[in-house]
């Protein structure tokens, strides 16, 4: 098996799975008990998002929550900051559907939802931002690198644009596709982090409230995580997750280095195996851990198919939207043109993914292009 | 519709009285086709009679209300009538038409009397009891008034030296003749319009049909093998038994796409199913093949390209909608219950392959030399063993 899907969820670290399995099986308590078994889990839990704190830079009054993904993450931040009508909400459809969909559907209650340009590299046009953002810009939401395109997104520059022209506005940062992978973003007022893309389980998230941000819960009950997140903390998950964390943060230089030689690599053999294909997004304005690549003429599906016969796993869009067909908003975000909707396929390694294994996909792509390239249309 | 204490069922056939000598097999299938379907639906026993050119189905439990509309997918079945069947006298007719008109729940405000005396000895004629009846009606129910040109109620009556049946609704049955009395076909399924109203209209005319699927794989979705196998359950729901043979044909198709001109590809698989269907029509024992032709609604259905197609095959191809126009096709399947699966959407294999200017008026000598050429008779055998069969009860299921 080759798989080259880690954006949708890469494999549990063996240290994970060992972590996992003996909180599993020891720390069966509930962190919320008033006796010593309890008491001992919640403390556990405060050593996992200590770790968090220091990974994220937090400050004392940062708010460090755990979840159960990065979509609840999302949501509990954009429908928590409790925006009124008339506010303006600005977000980039080219994202992730757990950013675009909660913004939408604040418009039930008069929020403004403004889409954010992309420029021809995939990031946001700075200069068309500029000129949207004054004092009724109230909330800003961006993913770090898109899923789809791998494009890095200036977020500094973002950040510092908000200051300067909206000042009182929130910035949300998903981090999902970027923690662990290149550089971490620092100009945010929260982020949301994902387990299950690093190599912990699902089932865990995190969102990092910088300030004391004041948001309503999505959930009532109980009363865990500051009030903000009641349900029984998941320890173990939480574990695995934070450990996760570590060890890709303890890898990333030298993975990130290791995968920008394969991605190069990756873009010049696809480059050559045939004329019509076409590599959207260049090399510098994106993540080498995603390769986005167009294949006109041959629906993505049939490519996929064909590949996943020899068990090479890779994805056609996004894996929570891939069910959409022909016109996709999210591709027409990034630029591309409708008729290549279809032609879409998406490559994401990991920290692991070898040569070896790149190699072997390319020779069965080869094989693929010998046999139906002829399908191909420019 | 409610069967509230229905245990007899009239089922008036259809055509069978064209049929001569051979009218007792008739009968004899259409009524293994009721059997089938009831066992499946009425757990209590139950038996089927010839009564004077109709079956009298017939249980000491009431039926259920799924039953009608099975039923009426039936072949061979002009219309079936839940009646009451009463003591062949006029007192009882009179009051079994009373309650069964005053069970209805609206209330109707015309009606007409329609009186059958098949047993001739019984006293009065049908004008008799027709007034007769009529006459109680009007006395018992107010606001009721008879209109012989367009009544709300039809009541019908039937006298038999053994009962008289009382019913006041009748339910249309496909018609036609019965499953598997005109003989065998295979029906060529893709996932349109067109090829399950072919099948429908054939079911009609008596075929047995086993159903086959051209499956390309990889180069179309599973999605779409869901949507042919929904198809086929409504499709085996017109016949006693069915098959679907889902035959895997990407590599063919892929092969074909790779070695002739563009322009032939969709008429070279044409040929290639019509090949592998005539195989498993060797294999299964059938006698034609049927396909969902219209003629010229797409390139590949040019009367040059279906006299190609009708000249390498070897049984007849039959195409009943060759004179349909679309519209009619689907408002046809509307009726018949595949138009919403057809319109489900699915991946083409065709339209991937489609070449930009399909060939219309196909050169013979290519055609000749490509086939002389191209051998798939090993693929085609290999695609054939490794079919998916699915089978099908008398509901579908």
């Amino acid at each position: 098996m080759i798989y080259l899907d880690h954006a949708a969820a890469t494999p549990i670290l063996p240290a994970v799975i060992e972590a996992l399995h003996n909180a599993q099986s020891e720390h069966f308590a509930n962190a919320s008990a008033a006796h010593g078994l309890g008491r001992k889990q919640l403390k556990e839990v405060e050593n996992c998002r200590q770790i968090f704190s220091k990974i994220l830079k937090a400050n004392d009054e940062d708010q460090l929550i755990f979840t159960a993904s990065a979509t609840e993450s999302n949501n509990l931040l954009i429908k928590g900051l409790e925006l009124s009508a008339g506010d303006r909400v600005l977000y980039c459809q080219a994202d992730h559907p757990s950013l675009e969909m909660p913004v939408r559907s604040l418009e039930k209650s008069g929020v403004i939802a403004e889409k954010i340009e992309l420029d021809q590299l995939g990031q946001v046009d700075l200069n068309q931002l500029a000129e949207r953002l004054d004092s009724s810009v109230k909330l800003l939401v961006l993913g770090h690198v898109n899923n789809l395109s791998g494009c890095i997104q200036p977020v500094a520059q973002v950040g510092q644009l908000l200051s300067e022209l909206a000042p009182g506005a929130h910035f949300h940062l998903d981090a999902v596709q970027s923690f662990g992978k290149i550089e971490l973003a620092s100009s945010y007022d929260s982020l949301s982090l994902s387990s299950h893309k690093i190599g912990g389980p699902k089932g865990a998230a995190l969102l990092h409230l910088k300030k004391e941000i004041r948001l309503t819960p999505l959930l009532d009950g109980g009363g865990q995580e500051g009030g903000l997140r009641s349900s029984t903390l998941a320890y173990p998950l939480i574990k695995g997750f934070s450990l996760a964390a570590e060890q890709i943060l303890e890898g990333q230089v030298s993975c990130y280095e290791k995968v920008s030689l394969l991605n190069g690599y990756l873009r010049e053999q696809l480059q050559k195996s045939h004329r019509s294909l076409q590599i959207p997004f260049e090399q510098a304005q994106t993540s080498p851990y995603v390769l986005m690549f167009i294949v006109p003429g041959i629906s993505s599906d049939v490519i996929l198919r064909h590949l996943g016969e020899k068990e090479i796993y890779l994805s056609s869009s996004s894996a929570c939207s891939s069910k959409i067909k022909a016109k996709n908003p999210v591709f027409s975000a990034l630029g591309l043109p409708e008729k290549y909707h279809k032609n879409v396929l998406r490559l994401s390694l990991s920290g692991g993914t070898t040569e070896a294994e790149l190699e072997l996909f390319l020779e069965e792509w080869r094989r693929l292009i010998a046999d139906i390239g002829y399908l191909f249309k420019a | 519709m409610t069967m509230e204490n229905y245990n007899t069922i009239l089922l008036n056939v259809d055509e069978l009285w064209l049929k001569g000598k051979n009218r007792p097999l008739y009968y004899k299938a259409a009524k293994r086709h009721v059997k089938e379907v009831v066992k499946l639906l009425h757990t209590a026993p139950f038996q089927i009679k010839n009564d004077n050119q109709r079956l009298v189905l017939s249980s000491q439990e009431n039926f259920c209300g799924e039953l009608i509309p099975a039923l009426q997918r039936i072949p061979g079945l002009f219309s079936i009538a839940p009646v009451r069947p009463v003591a062949a006298n006029l007192e009882d007719i009179c009051r079994a038409a009373i309650s069964e008109t005053e069970a209805l729940v609206t209330r109707p405000t015309s009606f007409k009397v329609f009186t059958k005396r098949i047993d001739k000895r019984f006293p009065h004629d049908s004008m008799e009891v027709s007034r007769q009846v009529g006459g109680a009606l009007l006395e018992k129910i107010e606001q009721l008034r008879v209109d012989v040109h367009h009544p709300e109620l039809k009541v019908q009556i039937k006298i038999t030296p053994e009962w008289a049946y009382v019913g006041i609704r009748e339910f249309k049955g496909v018609g036609g003749l019965p499953f598997a009395m005109t003989g065998n076909l295979v029906t060529l399924l893709s996932g349109g319009f067109d090829s399950p109203v072919a099948s429908y209209q054939m079911a009609k005319r008596g075929c047995r049909q086993s159903f086959v699927f051209f499956y390309a794989y990889p180069f179309v979705g599973e999605d779409v093998k869901e949507k042919i196998i929904k198809m086929s359950r409504v499709l085996a729901s017109y016949q006693r038994e069915s098959k679907l043979y889902v035959i895997p044909f990407g590599e063919i198709q892929k092969a074909i796409a790779k070695t002739c001109r563009e322009e032939y590809r969709t008429i070279l698989f044409r040929k290639l199913m019509v090949d592998a269907a005539n195989l498993l029509a060797d294999k299964i024992g059938a006698d034609a093949l049927l396909s969902g032709d219209a003629l010229g609604q797409v390139s590949s259905q040019t009367i040059g390209n279906i006299s190609l197609i009708d000249q390498i095959s070897k049984r007849p191809v039959f195409r009943p909608l060759l004179g349909n126009n679309k519209a009619e096709i689907i408002a046809l399947s509307r009726r018949i219950g595949t138009h919403d699966i057809s319109v489900i959407p699915h991946d083409d294999a065709c339209s991937l392959f489609a070449p930009k200017h399909p060939i219309i008026k196909p050169d013979k000598n290519y055609w000749d030399l490509y086939n002389k050429q191209n051998q798939f008779c090993d693929a085609l055998s290999d695609a054939l063993s490794n079919a998916e069969v699915f089978s099908f009860n008398a509901l579908g299921k």
